[in-house]
């Protein structure tokens, strides 16, 4: 799959690629939430791991863009923030799975997996 | 009531249940200072508890009110500590993303308003420059002015915004002779009566061209009434004193000053020291005498003192 990833951290994006690569995705990767959003229109990816904080867009705003053409993409968000409270902050319509920070390498396989079986 | 009350009182009735019905049995049973030691105990207990965790939440919100405060007094981008993981810290967490975002959304619109302002300023100069083009001023008249103006207006005490009525009044107070025919703007020989007419009429088709821009609107007053005296003998409408509004009355004692000390048609170039005589004669007469003063007092700052003498004598 080719997986867009975007995230302020430098740090992030770095293990988040490494992870992904290590479970043979192609990654594409964002500093912030327009960067994102650009870069999702060109690149076209099967699924985008987004921060839920970025500067310029948060995750959430950037993902309600990607999908503004109506496309089902499947989503993670990531965030520093307990997940309930984010969940409230989501909304019920934009569906996606949530990772909280730290997360290591089989949450981020798990949380994906769930994102793309998603309905 | 504080959350630290709360947190206490309730940490005391929940110690008290289990210490009253221990207390009681012990009592009963004929260890009655057992019961009070052990009721003392398990209340300090719970107190100091209380006042632990208390702290702890108390804390931060102080931090969050201090930095909710630094925010509405514009200092974006404030951060506070996040300690833990408790929905505390994620409220600290979102506060300082919040912030950052404030802070750049701050500096992205006073860039716009940059840019706006400075493109707003090169239209006005673009229309300036029409005017120059015309007339047979030398050119830079209009932005002379309106740099004396400014100058004036500040030395006057004049606010931010009169400054930029002064700056857009000075660059287009002439900006109606854009509607006199070109050969009454160039004739060196004196004017006959209808073309005076004519001439005296650009204040208030200067006045109509800029009317309904908003960009223009403190400036409108200084463009129909440049050409106002003192003593209510100029045009259009006659105003005297201060009927005539400010920024009008220091566009005029500008206008005059560089209309006096660079060529026209029909006069030479005069020297500052002849000016500085003409305008202490029209100092009450054309031109309001605390903005003749003012004007002095930017041209002898201008000159490095070289006014002093003339000034004083005024």
């Amino acid at each position: 799959m080719k997986i867009l990833i975007a995230d302020d951290d430098r740090l992030v994006r770095a293990l988040l690629a490494d992870v992904l690569a290590g479970l043979g995705h192609e990654v594409v990767a964002a500093s912030d939430g327009s960067e994102a959003v650009e870069l999702c229109h060109g690149e076209r990816p099967d699924a985008v791991i987004l921060d839920f904080l970025m500067p310029r867009l948060s995750g959430v705003d950037a993902l309600a863009r990607m999908r503004a053409d109506g496309r089902r993409l499947p989503a993670v968000l990531l965030t520093a923030i307990s997940g309930p409270s984010l969940r409230d902050a989501v909304g019920p319509d934009a569906p996606a799975v949530v990772l909280e920070k730290p997360f290591d390498a089989r949450g981020v396989a798990r949380a994906l997996e769930r994102a793309v079986r998603a309905p | 009531m504080r959350l630290r009350h709360q947190i206490l009182v309730l940490s005391l009735a929940a110690a008290a249940v289990p210490a009253a019905v221990l207390g009681a049995q012990l009592a009963t049973a004929g260890h009655p200072a057992t019961a009070l030691a052990s009721a003392s105990a398990a209340l300090a207990f719970a107190a100091a508890l209380a006042a632990a965790f208390a702290r702890g939440l108390v804390q931060p919100v102080a931090d969050l009110v201090r930095g909710a405060l630094d925010i509405a007094r514009g200092r974006f981008g404030r951060q506070v500590g996040v300690r833990g993981r408790s929905e505390l810290a994620d409220l600290a967490y979102t506060f300082n993303y919040m912030s950052r975002e404030l802070e750049r959304q701050d500096a992205e619109n006073r860039r716009l308003i940059g840019a706006l302002e400075r493109g707003a300023l090169d239209t006005v100069r673009s229309l300036a420059g029409a005017i120059d083009a015309k007339d047979t001023y030398t050119r830079g008249h209009n932005e002379r002015v309106a740099a004396l103006a400014v100058e004036v207006g500040r030395e006057l005490g004049c606010d931010e915004r009169a400054l930029l009525a002064l700056r857009y009044g000075g660059l287009l107070h002439d900006v109606g002779k854009i509607g006199i025919p070109e050969p009454v703007l160039k004739k060196t020989i004196p004017l006959t009566e209808p073309e005076m007419e004519l001439m005296r009429a650009h204040p208030a088709i200067g006045a109509e061209i800029v009317r309904g821009v908003e960009l223009f609107a403190d400036a409108l007053p200084a463009i129909r009434s440049h050409h106002e005296r003192w003593d209510g003998r100029g045009y259009p409408d006659g105003l005297a004193g201060e009927a005539i509004p400010l920024v009008a009355r220091i566009v005029n004692a500008a206008d005059t000053w560089d209309a006096c000390t660079s060529s026209r048609p029909y006069q030479r170039a005069l020297e500052p020291d002849e000016v500085v005589g003409i305008l202490a004669r029209l100092r009450g007469a054309q031109i309001d005498p605390s903005v003749h003063d003012a004007l002095l007092a930017v041209l002898h700052r201008r000159s490095g003192g070289a006014f002093g003498r003339l000034r004083g004598a005024a």
